[in-house]
């Protein structure tokens, strides 16, 4: 037992949904919030076991807080621009709800830019077409609301 | 080319994101931008609605260049935010976190009546709010609100009439509260005072108030700015914990305050002066002077850090006497100051423009500000602001006339630029008084 706990204590085993174990330095670890609140609660040298989270979004977060910590300060922008350009919509969405389950504060503030610049200056016609949203407004509803929130479309071109 | 344009990934994402996270998104547009979402879907409407910020700006909702009477304009606004509280109570979102209710658009006929304020703040209270803003112009009647609220931890209240148009106010957990432009004659003060006891930072700015400003029952106060309150002569604080006390006024220069009571201050910020002695508060560390007339003797035992920004003296030569300053600040061309005794400063930073014949008088004041106590301060850290810097052999000439220390750590900025960093070259041969430059 002590034999194990010596030959992990600088590593920390996490163990995904589908299986697979990722080995990461504390300093990793202790930036998903969970993780570290969990490293307290148990033993370091166990395996945590994280069953809401898939292989491919850890590896995601472990690249980016990894590669963030190799960047220089004056370099960040770009890094993080470049990681958030290499997800579709479909992966942005699943490891939203992965960094929001693992409390990495860092993509939390990320990510939700990201979002809401695709959002930003964009018609309804537009963000509907875009994320797929179904409408779900008989026409009257929608032009019900549409006429109590008539003051937010002031000034907006419509297409 | 980004992959977010391709199509066949549209199945729709981002409205099954969890709550908080479409929040934040929110959170991160304007009003109307913000407003706009909730046509998208059922549920993008319900995350509009269940948002724990509620942020009701006229100036968002009424256009500028619009023809709409002003009456009617603001009818509609007050009846939208109505609507969207009665959204939120429907949905059962008890988690409100910020209300601001800002009516800014100023016009005598928009008068808010002051009992559709009293229903819209019921149900703001009823949501379980715990930061609160509210802007108003006017309130017509007086003693006909009802302030009741056990979450309120913040307020922020700018309304002259507002509080002659309380009837009750209730908010025991009230932490943070922030008065501006508000009529506080001694009779609303104390029913302010006695509704909110816990309070612990206080702001009062722009209100007018009587010239004793009591703020007795206020046992919980830890810091006390009151900025701009002309008529304010005297501030009385019975707390055992406050600590920071910042009195801030425009440039009258007669004006004086005096602080009754304030035993356990640690912080002062002034900018007009002072009729009680500075020995008289045992427990003061920091000491700041703004843009004021110094009228006497500043001495403290206590004084670890002292601030002078541009002040005058009213006499010739003021006496500064504080013994334990470790750190020292001093901003202006004149220094009619002596400081006796300063044989722990650690820090000094001071900051000074070039006079217009381009020489640096300041150096012969230095002499004067300090006397010979400069021969004892070894560990000094000395950084010297500049104005704007044209020729940089003016600072060549500066420092030729520093020769009267050693072992000290010189460090120069002009418009914040590290300059030279000189380190001991004072006993080194003229041609290396740059051997730091950086």
């Amino acid at each position: 037992m002590a034999e194990k706990a010596s030959e992990s204590s600088n590593s920390i085993s996490l163990n995904t949904v589908d299986g697979k174990i990722f080995k990461v330095s504390p300093t990793i670890a202790n930036q998903m919030q969970t993780i570290q609140s969990l490293i307290k609660a148990y033993d370091s040298s166990r395996v945590i076991s994280l069953p809401h989270v898939n292989a491919f979004h850890l590896s995601k977060i472990i690249e980016y807080l990894e590669g963030k910590s190799a960047t220089t300060v004056s370099a960040v922008k770009e890094f993080e621009a470049q990681f958030m350009k290499d997800l579709s919509l479909k992966q942005l969405k699943g490891l939203l709800i992965a960094v929001g389950y693992l409390k990495v504060n860092e993509l939390l503030e990320l990510m939700p830019k990201t979002v809401a610049k695709l959002i930003e200056n964009k018609s309804v016609e537009f963000l509907r077409k875009f994320f797929g949203i179904v409408n779900d407004f008989t026409p009257s509803e929608e032009a019900k609301i549409r006429e109590e929130i008539a003051w937010a479309f002031d000034g907006v071109d419509e297409d | 080319m980004s992959k977010f344009s391709h199509k066949n990934e549209n199945s729709d994402f981002i409205s099954h994101l969890p709550e908080p996270i479409m929040h934040y998104i929110l959170s991160l547009f304007n009003n109307k931008e913000c407003a706009r979402t909730c046509v998208l879907s059922k549920t993008w409407k319900n995350v509009y609605y269940s948002k724990p910020n509620m942020l009701f700006h006229e100036e968002d909702f009424i256009p500028s260049n619009s023809f709409i009477n002003s009456l009617e304009g603001r009818n509609l606004f007050l009846n939208y935010v109505d609507q969207s509280l009665n959204r939120a109570i429907e949905m059962k979102s008890n988690h409100l976190e910020r209300f601001e209710l800002h009516l800014t658009l100023c016009d005598p006929d928009g008068i808010p009546q002051s009992n559709v304020v009293n229903q819209l703040l019921r149900k703001v209270f009823g949501l379980g709010v715990k930061t609160m803003s509210l802007i108003l112009d006017f309130l017509d009647n007086p003693s006909h609100l009802v302030l009741e609220s056990k979450t309120l931890i913040e307020v922020h209240l700018d309304c002259f009439s507002f509080i002659k148009a309380c009837k009750t106010i209730n908010f025991p957990h009230l932490r943070v509260l922030s008065l501006f432009h508000i009529d506080l004659p001694n009779k609303a003060l104390e029913m302010l005072i006695s509704g909110c006891p816990c309070v612990e930072v206080l702001r009062l700015s722009h209100c007018s108030t009587s010239q004793n400003l009591q703020l007795l029952g206020l046992t919980k106060l830890v810091e006390i700015t009151v900025s701009f309150c002309r008529d304010v002569e005297t501030v009385e604080i019975r707390s055992l914990f406050c600590q920071n006390i910042y009195v801030i006024d425009d440039c009258n220069e007669s004006a004086t305050i005096t602080l009754l009571g304030c035993e356990t201050m640690s912080n002062l910020h002034l900018n007009v002066w002072l009729s009680n002695e500075f020995s008289e508060f045992k427990w003061l560390v920091e000491l700041k002077l703004m843009n004021l007339v110094i009228k006497g003797r500043i001495s403290s035992q206590s004084i670890k850090r002292l601030v002078i920004r541009h002040c005058t003296a009213e006499t010739e030569m003021v006496q500064i006497c504080c013994q334990n300053l470790l750190s020292l600040e001093y901003e202006a061309n004149d220094i009619p100051f002596h400081f006796d005794g300063l044989c722990d400063l650690r820090d000094f930073t001071y900051g000074f423009s070039l006079l217009q014949n381009g020489r640096y008088d300041q150096i012969n004041s230095l002499e004067k500000l300090f006397g010979s106590t400069f021969n004892v301060m070894k560990n000094l850290k000395m950084v010297i602001l500049l104005g704007p810097l044209k020729v940089n052999t003016l600072i060549l000439n500066l420092f030729l006339t520093f020769d009267f220390y050693r072992c000290i750590n010189i460090y120069a900025f002009s418009n914040n630029i590290l300059f030279v960093k000189l380190i001991n070259i004072f006993i080194i041969s003229g041609s290396n008084y740059f051997g730091g430059v950086d």
